[in-house]
């Protein structure tokens, strides 16, 4: 028998310090993270407002032309629109979703800040510098003409953010040109020999497809007139050709000339489209996030993310490109955020809450003077993050599905 | 842990927190990411590089480590309380303990064997 006082060994104590450890690191780290998610999903106003705030910052003084430079002016172009496309979306959905005059009037004046921009000469280059054309020029071309096809990036997403004001500010100075570009778009859907729009020539990709969709139902609602026959064609053609029968993700791109998809789906496209589709149709927007959540979802210690690629897909591994943004362990920021506005339109709350919780420790919420903007974000990364975390509920949308634009005194 | 490294992963702990909230401030007061952003396929400004770096670097080990980290110290610490013969400088004597440990259980089992 040992003598003199009795001792904690020291195995047991490491042993100790290890389990707490462990135990630390599996339980505090994503509930730190995710302690402003269910007033995100719950629409909180003061926590969206501070997210509102940044991005009115950036959309009302800060951007410029020169504002991206990705190597490619193409992509710059892009990520110009896109910014002011998903400020706009953010705040028609927070528009949209309140019940207060004021706090709707001013998200509605946010809005056509950034409804200016986005149609201005300079948001619109980038489809412009592909097609030789300008999108909205298009828009007057002859039907059937030559010239009356594609630009389904800048014209659907385009037209989904004019649908959602619309919804918002019944008469308002956009509405002809909205009606001009629904028109042209629900004509093209007809027209197309594949049932899908171009992004540019040669180059036809669902999820700006899905955008398009959405654009036309909400046109639809907005004016309580009948949805465009280009609409159900769309839709099917999605359902039967783009969206894959063994995994049920979405093809990031199909062929021109036979709509035969060209890879196996993707998690950005997917999760996007899911967004989009939200608008236009439910059940296959809910059919997406399912997939979604089924093949590409994964959580590590609470936080969750989701994959670019699909596990099965072995050419795949380690592919990123613009649509993707960075990868790591395959799991892509593209995806993983896009996806927390499919996962809040379908009501998928435990989703929601762990996709934030990795949003937020990669974003770096960086609050002050009632703002919030996420440090490693940007101009674009505040913009999708506002738009994805006001995507709206499924009571919402059904909501608009019966009534078409919500009448409130305001 | 020995009591005094558990005292030094929590001071660690602490300085990671406060840097952590440092450069956070900094990189959304200076717009880190939009100036990486506008340099494009281009080389990024050092400065802004090594910041952006540093924060994802500093922020995991904040937000991911640093509570496991914590609690650890905490634990050693209070496993030190519950056993107050052992001291900060004691790795000698802690291995010693370790044998004890052995020779008791050996008694131990050479008792039953006697029953």
């Amino acid at each position: 028998m040992p003598s003199g006082p009795a001792r904690r060994p020291l195995p047991t104590r490491a042993l100790f310090a290890v389990l707490a450890f462990v135990l630390g690191l599996g339980t505090i780290p994503h509930r730190v993270c995710e302690r402003d998610a269910a007033a995100y999903f719950d629409g909180e106003a003061r926590q969206v407002e501070a997210l509102a705030s940044s991005v009115t910052t950036w959309t009302a003084t800060e951007l410029a032309a020169g504002s991206f430079a990705t190597g490619s002016r193409r992509f710059d172009g892009e990520w110009l629109f896109g910014t002011y496309m998903m400020a706009a979306m953010g705040f028609g959905q927070v528009a949209l979703a309140t019940d207060d005059p004021t706090r709707r009037a001013e998200s509605a004046a946010r809005m056509e800040r950034c409804l200016d921009a986005m149609l201005a000469p300079a948001s619109r280059a980038f489809d412009r510098d592909a097609w030789s054309l300008d999108a909205l020029t298009s828009l007057d071309a002859p039907a059937g003409s030559a010239q009356d096809r594609g630009h389904v990036a800048y014209l659907g997403y385009a037209g989904l953010a004019l649908g959602l004001h619309r919804l918002v500010v019944p008469i308002s100075r956009f509405d002809a040109a909205h009606d001009r570009l629904a028109a042209a778009l629900g004509r093209r859907f007809v027209a197309s020999p594949t049932g899908l729009l171009e992004t540019y020539p040669g180059e036809v990709y669902p999820v700006d497809n899905a955008a398009a969709l959405g654009a036309l139902a909400l046109h639809a609602k907005a004016t309580h007139a009948a949805p465009s026959a280009g609409l159900a064609r769309g839709l099917e053609t999605l359902r039967s050709r783009a969206v894959q029968p063994a995994t049920g993700l979405l093809a990031q791109a199909v062929s021109p000339a036979d709509g035969s998809p060209r890879d196996p789906g993707r998690g950005s496209g997917t999760a996007l489209a899911s967004y989009f589709l939200a608008y236009a149709d439910p059940s296959l927007s809910a059919a997406l996030h399912h997939a979604l959540r089924r093949e590409l979802f994964r959580t590590v210690l609470g936080f969750g993310a989701v994959l670019e690629h699909s596990a099965s897909c072995v050419e795949c591994t380690g592919r990123v490109d613009i649509d993707s943004g960075p990868t790591f362990l395959g799991l892509g920021v593209s995806a993983t955020g896009f996806a927390l506005g499919a996962s809040r339109a379908n009501d998928d709350r435990d989703t929601f809450v762990s996709l934030y919780a990795t949003a937020h420790l990669f974003g770096a919420p960086f609050d002050e003077g009632g703002s919030r903007t996420f440090a490693t974000g940007g101009p674009l990364g505040d913009a999708i993050l506002f738009a994805m975390t006001t995507a709206p509920h499924r009571a919402l949308l059904a909501k608009l599905g019966t009534t078409g634009a919500i009448a409130r005194s305001s | 842990m020995s009591p005094r490294r558990a005292l030094v992963v929590l001071a660690a702990s602490l300085v990671t927190l406060f840097g952590h909230l440092v450069l956070v401030r900094l990189m959304a007061h200076g717009h880190v990411a939009h100036v990486l952003l506008g340099s494009g396929n281009g080389a990024p400004p050092i400065g802004a590089a090594l910041l952006a770096v540093a924060l994802v670097l500093l922020r995991f080990a904040a937000v991911v480590l640093v509570p496991g980290a914590i609690l650890a110290a905490l634990a050693s610490l209070l496993a030190e309380l519950q056993s107050p013969g052992t001291r900060i400088t004691s790795g000698t004597g802690t291995s010693s303990g370790v044998a004890g440990s052995a020779a008791g259980t050996g008694a131990s089992i050479e008792g039953r064997g006697t029953k």
